[in-house]
């Protein structure tokens, strides 16, 4: 059956390289064997010492990265679709084993297993290379296998209304305990010396997740019985978490077909008031909303790029620790959201989108009214944010820069989301697979990253005036006037003309966005 | 295709071409179809069906040709064709998360109409199609039947003088085609054109006054049913027409 499926990926990823999201696998196999050989020599190159103590928190991060990372951003490589695979008569465990081994296969986990090997090319000898090659492999199996089984099982719980409300929960405080945990680095980071780090690296080889990373630099200097202890321990590990898969792969495969059946008690989309027509975006922004409080991965995305902005501004925790009233100043922070979260304003719901594509005069009207959700949340964290620290730290005079600008970068930031949406749409994949993070199309997210990189990028640029001002109002309270009352009206005038180009171009090629979002 | 060639008709196609990669899916295609009546497309799978009604309601863009739809070029005026249709697709993506109380008034609300009237006519809509009870639930949790019907309802809301249906009979129980049929029909009554796909040839005998064959991205016969079948079922047109698949191979071990 390993066999079948490595046959099988293999077919499939050559399969995609003749589709349209070929040039983007393509890219990413670049880019990360590219990022592997980098590493690898970089890796090569550190002393023993250096290897000591930096490989147990490397695979640590490594582990933990790629089993959680496809829950924050939203994509794993999910090219065997197990949903298809339902009605065959096929043991879980071997199902499970042979997906596993499959895992490997793709320009992702060859990439790490390249720069893992840069360690084990620095062995002394043979055996010890062995057992370091051994490492390096298990390592990247471990977290493929740990990817694969959290996923299945979140997914799983992902289509029950209550369960996704507890899976936001755990997501949201999971990616702020890193964000915290970065900020906490970047303060105390100056204090840290090789001896803080070996420390570090001591607890980080007692843990599971740094198990093979720690077998792989020990067996690197030459050492045998350790590592081969601690890689005996990660395959043990890996079969449990098979095995775990397995019973979760079994469970969530004869569901699929069963769908919370959600009633909900009938009322009008929008309350009955004042009549006549609403202004299509008006609808729009009625139904984003209803999607937000719905759609699983929509909120689980939104909701935990939103506490990642939230936390995960260093300066700000850095001022808040000291209690420095300028840290109502960063208050602003999280309307960064909009321009994250609403570079990709058509991909939720995308297979729908010919409805409206075919029920509105052009798309702009929905893309504004989607770019104002993301706006809306923007400026509520923002504003949760810069209250709740002007009470802690009684910097109350900052809060209207604070507010004025948090209203200025979401507009722009959404402005700007609305392009890069036209420019390069993501499809959102397919709601009722058991894992609603995967895409089928390795590499096709690839360009679409891009873009919103570059287009977050160009949002903050655009942004360059306010954040002018927000530095000029530490020390001068005109410059706090001037970003409360301009900043508002620059962002939403940047958001009209963003909008406007972004709805021009979406007119040119709609017939093209519809099939691409329709065809996942 | 001027616009004035295409009085008379409902929808006109000149040369619509539609390839992907190295396979002519619709190979120069040309089809009219008069004002008020029911046009069947019917033709083997892969024939090119779906992929001209996408071209012809401005879905697809086609590599050559021309659709002229009531008047309005399909490719130079998107935002007034859209006015006048209505569209039942073949894979029917729809809003998953919206009841089907929710779609027909976000539907209305998109088309322009006051609160008062989207939720007036999805109410008789919901009420026509049998979905009263389940008005309540969300669009994923319904049935292929159920799904199709409230895309037709989301399709005939703003009530289209062209109305466009891919297989609109498929995975639908019969006391729902009768329905369907019935609102079809007073659609039509009304003075619109419905064009619809399908591989069942009985719905569209007895449905359509036009009938068109494809096969293999081209049009093959067409014209009023009546004059096409000649006292013969459509069936044996179709397959006169297209030509039925011969068997090669015999499978001696599935019946011992």
């Amino acid at each position: 059956m390993i066999r079948l499926f490595i046959r099988l990926k293999l077919r499939l990823l050559r399969n995609v390289l003749r589709t349209s999201a070929g040039p983007g696998l393509v890219i990413f196999a670049i880019v990360a064997f590219g990022g592997g050989c980098v590493a690898a020599l970089a890796l090569r190159e550190a002393t023993d010492t250096e290897r000591f103590i930096a490989t147990p928190i490397l695979g640590v991060l490594f582990v933990l990265t790629w089993a959680f990372g496809p829950v924050l951003f939203g994509n794993s490589d999910e090219t065997i679709d197990t949903t298809r695979l339902a009605l065959f008569p096929l043991d879980a465990n071997r199902l499970a084993s042979g997906l596993a081994i499959q895992a490997l296969v793709g320009p992702g986990p060859i990439a790490a297993i390249i720069a893992l090997g840069g360690i084990a090319s620095r062995s002394p000898d043979v055996w010890s290379g062995l057992l370091a090659a051994f490492a390096a492999l298990a390592t990247v199996v471990f977290a493929t296998t740990l990817s694969r089984m959290l996923l299945t099982g979140l997914g799983a719980g992902l289509r029950k209304r209550r369960s996704r409300d507890v899976a936001t929960l755990l997501t949201g405080i999971s990616i702020g305990t890193a964000a915290v945990s970065l900020q906490l680095f970047v303060v105390y980071g100056s204090s840290v010396d090789l001896g803080t780090l070996a420390s570090i690296a001591d607890v980080a080889r007692l843990t599971p997740f740094g198990w093979p990373g720690d077998a792989l630099g020990r067996a690197s200097t030459g050492a045998l019985l350790v590592p081969a202890v601690e890689l005996a321990a990660t395959i043990a590990l890996v079969l449990v978490a098979i095995r775990m898969w397995a019973v979760l792969l079994e469970r969530a495969m004869t569901d699929i077909t069963e769908h919370e059946d959600e009633s909900l008690t009938t009322r009008p989309l929008v309350p009955v008031g004042r009549s006549g027509a609403m202004r299509p975006w008006k609808v729009a922004f009625v139904k984003e909303r209803l999607y937000f409080t719905r759609h699983p991965r929509y909120r689980v995305q939104v909701m935990s790029q939103a506490t990642v902005l939230i936390l995960g501004g260093a300066p700000f925790l850095a001022a808040i620790i000291r209690r420095e009233p300028e840290a109502v100043l960063f208050g602003c922070i999280p309307a960064l959201t909009a321009g994250v979260t609403g570079a990709n304003l058509l991909g939720p719901d995308g297979r729908a989108l010919w409805a409206e594509y075919l029920a509105l005069p052009s798309l702009t009207p929905l893309l504004r009214g989607r770019a104002l959700t993301f706006s809306a949340l923007g400026v509520i964290a923002a504003t949760a944010l810069t209250m709740g620290s002007a009470w802690w730290t009684g910097g109350w005079r900052f809060a209207p820069a604070a507010l004025g600008a948090a209203i200025g970068m979401a507009f722009t930031g959404s402005g700007v989301g609305s392009i890069t949406s036209v420019l390069a749409p993501s499809p959102y994949p397919d709601e009722q697979s058991t894992n609603p993070f995967a895409t089928s199309t390795p590499g096709a997210g690839c360009l679409p990253a891009f873009i919103t990189f570059v287009g977050v990028i160009a949002g903050l640029a655009l942004s360059g005036p306010v954040l002018y001002g927000l530095a000029r109002a530490e020390e001068q309270p005109l410059a706090i006037a001037l970003v409360a009352s301009l900043a508002p009206l620059y962002g939403i005038a940047l958001w009209f003309i963003t909008t406007s180009i972004a709805g021009r171009r979406a007119e040119r090629k709609g017939p093209e966005i519809v099939s691409y979002l329709a065809s996942n | 295709m001027t616009e004035t060639a295409a009085v008379g008709n409902a929808v006109s196609l000149r040369g619509l071409h539609k390839r992907f990669d190295k396979n002519v899916a619709v190979a120069s295609v040309d089809l009219e179809v008069p004002i008020g009546t029911f046009y069947g497309l019917v033709g083997p799978n892969g024939a090119g069906k779906s992929t001209t009604l996408k071209m012809t309601t401005g879905l697809l863009r086609p590599d050559a040709g021309s659709a002229v739809v009531d008047g309005i070029d399909v490719w130079s005026d998107p935002r007034e064709l859209k006015t006048r249709i209505g569209v039942v697709g073949e894979d029917l993506r729809l809003f998953e998360r919206l009841t089907g109380r929710e779609m027909l008034h976000y539907v209305g609300l998109l088309r322009g109409f006051d609160r008062d009237e989207a939720d007036h006519r999805g109410q008789q809509l919901l009420g026509f199609l049998g979905l009263q009870e389940a008005s309540g639930r969300l669009v994923i949790d319904y049935s292929a039947g159920m799904r199709k019907k409230i895309a037709l309802g989301a399709a005939v809301l703003h009530r289209p003088r062209v109305l466009f249906l891919d297989e609109p009979f498929e995975s639908v129980d019969p006391l729902s085609v009768r329905l369907i049929r019935d609102l079809l029909e007073q659609l039509v009554a009304g003075g619109a054109t419905v064009v619809f796909s399908s591989h069942v040839m009985e719905v569209v005998e007895r449905l359509c006054d036009h009938v068109a064959v494809m096969h293999q991205g081209h049009v093959v016969a067409e014209g009023i049913t009546a004059e096409l079948c000649d006292g013969r079922r459509l069936e044996d047109v179709f397959v006169d027409k297209v030509g039925a698949i011969e068997r090669s191979v015999d499978l001696d071990w599935l019946t011992p």
